[in-house]
């Protein structure tokens, strides 16, 4: 199995993805998969595109903002670089399993990569999460943000575990269930209302498209 | 943007905020930026982007509450 990771990290949003993207590279380590990472400053979109049509992987894995044709890789002289667009490079997608933790990008982007086969689960929505402002700096640490990148970081491990790409979506709805059951039996603990509200929004607006029995070989 | 939110549920998004969101939170929204208590409730009352998502979102989660889906999701095996 090969797969393939894009770790920017240059705002609150990519940081907390970055050090949640390194948790999904050291257990691909752990298990001895082959997992190519893509940080500052290889993250570029000639790299990434290299680097697709010469190892093959059959899973990319896009920590990164998006919208509904693009998702985006580091951002250079203050510009974020697309990496991936709809009608310029998206073919590179077709085949293979593809998780895009990014706003928007299953509403476009994410059908147009698998009218030829593959998979791509990603957001119709925007991906969002709470930051407690006192662990903004390690990011590990904030227990509020957990709620949200762990059960999206298991869509990621459940993949790289051979698992269908519906089993992966099943794995995320479970653990988000799971923290939502936990927030509402304690309601009255500050935020926790607050932050159901946008594991919910996260996992209405999760999307599977494509063969989703698709899995890693 | 020329959608603009209802006084009712511009009066709900900021009550909810006001009621629900720590001030030590903030929300991460994708590519348009991170946003405190106090710049949610500015983003509402301009009724902008930001502030009309934010208020969408919470009447989405107030009628799965209502409608009983949300409940069901949390009970389905």
């Amino acid at each position: 199995m090969k797969v393939l990771i894009t770790l920017p990290n240059y705002d609150d949003a990519t940081s907390y993805l970055y050090h949640y993207g390194k948790k999904v590279v050291e257990f691909a380590e752990a298990r001895g998969i082959s997992i190519v990472q893509f940080s500052r400053p290889r993250l570029r979109r000639k790299n990434v595109e290299k680097s697709i049509e010469k190892l093959d992987p059959s899973i990319l894995l896009f920590n990164a903002h998006g919208n509904d044709f693009t998702i985006y890789g580091d951002k250079i002289n203050d510009q974020e670089e697309p990496i991936i667009v709809e009608r310029e490079n998206h073919k590179l997608l077709e085949g293979r399993i593809t998780y895009a933790r990014a706003c928007w990008a299953a509403l476009s982007l994410g059908k147009a990569c698998t009218e030829n086969g593959g998979c791509f689960i990603g957001y119709k929505v925007p991906f969002s999460f709470w930051i407690d402002q006192k662990w903004s700096a390690t990011p590990l640490k904030d227990r509020n943000a957990r709620l949200f990148l762990e059960p999206s970081n298991q869509v990621a491990i459940s993949l790289l575990k051979k698992k269908s790409a519906y089993e992966a979506v099943q794995r995320f709805y479970n653990l988000s269930k799971k923290n939502m059951l936990k927030l509402v039996k304690n309601k009255e603990e500050p935020g926790a209302l607050a932050a159901a509200m946008v594991l919910w929004n996260n996992m209405e607006g999760q999307e599977i498209l494509g063969d989703s029995s698709m899995k890693a070989t | 943007m020329t959608e603009k939110l209802s006084e009712e549920l511009k009066k709900l998004a900021l009550w909810k905020l006001e009621l629900t969101v720590p001030p030590n939170f903030k929300l991460s929204v994708g590519n348009k930026g991170t946003f405190t208590k106090e710049e949610l409730r500015q983003h509402i009352e301009k009724e902008d982007e930001i502030g009309i998502m934010f208020a969408n979102m919470q009447l989405n989660f107030i009628k799965s509450l209502a409608s009983g889906k949300f409940s069901r999701t949390l009970a389905a095996e």
